[in-house]
């Protein structure tokens, strides 16, 4: 394996010098392919990592509250941002057809390259946290990579009551034009993208109006907002296409005979409408998969409710520790 | 040039390059422009910009290709009941970016 600090090219990309989130070029072994990274402190710790990897609406690290806070407790957070979704390019154009898109191609080729940075990085222990679009990643993720112990679907978007969670409405009809036709799609991107450049803190407000938790994180990180909007700027129709088609559509291939014996949850929170939660309790009941509802948060519900995810964490860990 | 014009313009493979510009002058602002254009030219002979957009897709291609293939490689140690799957989907991208190499 190589050395982790061997491979991070140096370069201050966004953040200054000192900033323990800064986002790095990270170029993947035996490959010319780079992955933008936080690894929170710098450098890769000997201690439980939690591993994330972004969805579609928010390409930047937890704040540093939630980076010190896990690391009180005894894990260190590793932040992906997704090809294509900052600094980087995405994937190949071949791959993000629509062919590509249905097949799944694409969205294996992600993980295959998150599963080489893992390997790449050498870690241990991950606990992977799935946020939003990205849980299509991770349960791939966390069955073609055996150092994955525990995964967390937070807010997985597998069941079509989506639509009805998707606020404010003039978004939802933005992104169903998206789906619909190529011209459609251009036009909604670009149209997203002006929205985004003019007013970020808006814009997240109204995208987070369901949850007076997500509210509350967006308050609190109005730059880490701010930042988001600049890096969706760098998103490709072609990106924005495959994400949330794949997320929404075509990723069918959840499957209870592998999700009923492996070590995941589902986190969602109470600040949603009642007809997603019960939509994702009986996807979840359809999965095996056992679900946690926190009480602060819903699109940022990990990151509203730090104190949720790591008693997910601990218990995890007090089983196995039981079961040894 | 009307809109009609403008699509079959842009629809034949001489003029993509071309018309792509010509959008972008249009949609962008300078410097969205300016940035887009340092992204795909370099410097030529005599310093005039030469298009590079085709040698970069070729070489994000085959490094996708080569990831994959390595994680194809090791496909043994993924557990039976969800190798056919995975194996499946990342054959499909393989296949896809090695036509896409070819081309």
């Amino acid at each position: 394996m190589h050395g982790v600090n061997a491979i991070i090219s140096e370069g201050d990309w966004q953040q200054k010098a000192s900033d323990p989130r800064r986002l790095r070029p990270f170029k993947l072994a035996d490959t010319c392919i780079e992955i933008e990274l936080m690894i929170h402190r710098e450098k890769v710790a000997d201690r439980p990592t939690l591993l994330i990897i972004n969805s579609i609406d928010f390409p930047i690290p937890p704040s540093a509250g939630f980076c010190e806070k896990m690391w009180a407790t005894g894990y260190q957070v590793i932040f992906c941002r997704r090809p294509g979704f900052g600094n980087l390019p995405g994937l190949p154009q071949a791959l993000l057809g629509r062919d590509q898109v249905r097949d799944r191609s694409a969205i294996a080729s992600e993980t295959a390259l998150f599963s080489l940075l893992i390997n790449s990085l050498n870690l241990k222990q991950i606990f992977l946290l799935g946020l939003g679009t990205s849980n299509s990643i991770c349960y791939r993720l966390s069955q073609i990579n055996p150092e994955i112990q525990y995964t967390i679907y937070s807010n997985p978007l597998f069941h079509p009551a989506i639509w009805d969670v998707i606020k404010p409405p003039w978004l939802k009809r933005m992104i169903r034009q998206t789906l619909r036709s190529r011209s459609g799609l251009k036009i909604a991107v670009r149209g997203l993208k002006a929205v985004l450049r003019r007013d970020p803190i808006w814009f997240y407000r109204q995208f987070a109006q369901k949850s007076a938790g997500d509210q509350q994180y967006v308050s609190r990180n109005l730059e880490d907002f701010r930042e988001s909007g600049r890096m969706l700027q760098n998103i490709t129709p072609d990106t924005f296409y495959y994400d949330l088609q794949n997320a929404l559509i075509e990723d069918t291939s959840w499957d209870p005979e592998i999700t009923r014996d492996s070590n995941a949850i589902i986190l969602s929170g109470h600040e949603t409408t009642a007809k997603w939660k019960h939509a994702i309790k009986a996807e979840a009941k359809r999965l095996g998969l056992p679900i946690v509802f926190a009480r602060s948060g819903d699109l940022f519900v990990p990151y509203a409710s730090p104190d949720v995810l790591l008693d997910v964490l601990n218990s995890y860990a007090a089983t196995k520790s039981e079961a040894l | 040039m009307s809109w009609t014009a403008y699509r079959q313009f842009a629809s034949s493979p001489e003029q993509a390059h071309t018309a792509r510009i010509a959008r972008l002058i249009f949609c962008c602002n300078v410097q969205q422009f300016r940035d887009w254009r340092a992204s795909v030219f370099t410097s030529g002979d005599k310093g005039r910009p030469e298009w590079n957009g085709s040698a970069q897709d070729l070489a994000h291609c085959q490094a996708w290709l080569s990831a994959i293939e390595t994680v194809l490689m090791t496909g043994e140690s993924i557990p039976a009941e969800s190798r056919t799957q995975l194996m499946r989907e990342l054959e499909l991208a393989k296949q896809t970016l090695e036509q896409a190499i070819a081309r």
